[in-house]
């Protein structure tokens, strides 16, 4: 069972709400992963339009919500965004982003340290988005995020692992929760990752642009306890050269 | 002996004018911040509120009372990744 901060999780997929077609497919993609924390983003409010009338039935669900702090442009806006966060879903849970960069989002790594050093020292629970540096990982981890979220390729991008061998690294070296988040676009792309033995993945894109959004959220579950019980029943050597399965005593010809 | 200016209003309630999300808004100037969103038609269980650049917590939203000039932002939970 997977444990962060104090609190366990049965599935070790963790999904996005954003970018789906209705609140309504929404909510039922998100049962069909069978996914118990999901991620949620802050908004300056639409007094014209309203709230999004999605809080309430992920609240009755009773799935973790994960407030992020997405479109903060440094630490002093991501922790500000926190509190908000904090204020409206009473939760001290946060997911640190922090991309100012509109055209590949990538996090920025020393106004994450110092927000997350910040949030920490206020008695948040933080789990950062970051690119898959396992220096920085090391460091957020120091200053006592309850998780890492190394990313695998751009944010909505679906390019799959392209940090694979940075994410290994920080799997070997994490001492807490490794959650392989943004850029995963297809199940076995997050089985690969359980594989390498990351404790979760995140998935937002891959699930809400598929044109069945509910059979791909099962497919996600499916790929996910897929690649975590072949990381926990352990993989075999990879090898330059054949390796035979069968005897090689030559019967025919003795 | 003169007389005092009369008020603005026409229904003898001083209003003072605000800004939410830097629209501007005139309201009753008794009004407390949770009166301030329940006319606005806000669903005060999904919004934090900011009141001149500090977050106002949900306790004291009965009692603190809106002042002429005063800025507010209102932040909701929108769906995301």
């Amino acid at each position: 069972m997977l444990k962060i901060a104090e609190h366990e999780f049965n599935s070790r997929l963790f999904t996005g709400t954003g970018k789906f077609s209705s609140a309504k497919l929404m909510l039922e993609a998100i049962q069909a992963s069978e996914s118990q924390l999901v991620t949620m983003a802050m908004k300056r409010l639409d007094l014209s339009t309203g709230s999004d009338e999605i809080l309430l039935p992920l609240q009755q669900s009773g799935i973790k919500l994960l407030p992020n702090t997405s479109g903060a442009r440094n630490a002093k806006e991501a922790v500000f965004a926190a509190e908000l966060a904090k204020e409206v879903l009473n939760t001290n849970w946060i997911k640190l982003e922090i991309h100012p960069d509109p055209k590949y989002l990538m996090p920025d790594p020393v106004e994450t340290l110092a927000a997350a050093k910040t949030l920490c020292d206020k008695g948040f629970v933080v789990l950062p988005y970051v690119h898959a540096d396992p220096v920085l990982c090391r460091r957020l981890e120091e200053v006592g995020c309850a998780a890492v979220m190394p990313l695998a390729s751009p944010i909505g991008s679906n390019q799959g692992l392209a940090t694979e061998t940075f994410l290994k690294i920080i799997i070997e070296q994490a001492r807490v929760p490794v959650v392989v988040d943004a850029g995963i676009g297809t199940p076995s792309q997050a089985t690969h990752a359980m594989e390498l033995g990351a404790d979760a993945v995140l998935v937002n894109t891959a699930i809400a642009s598929s044109p069945d959004p509910v059979a791909m959220a099962r497919c996600f579950s499916q790929a996910v306890a897929t690649g975590r019980e072949a990381y926990l029943a352990g993989l075999g050597q990879v090898s330059s050269r054949a390796e035979h399965t069968s005897p090689l005593t030559g019967f025919l010809n003795e | 002996m003169h007389l005092t200016k009369a008020p603005l209003d026409l229904k003898h309630v001083s209003t003072i004018t605000v800004s939410i999300n830097d629209q501007p808004y005139i309201i009753a100037e008794t009004l407390s911040i949770e009166g301030l969103l329940l006319a606005q038609n806000i669903a005060i269980n999904s919004v934090a509120v900011v009141c001149n650049s500090q977050v106002v917590t949900k306790g004291q939203w009965k009692e603190q009372r809106c002042i002429e000039g005063d800025s507010f932002e209102i932040f909701a939970v929108v769906a995301g990744g």
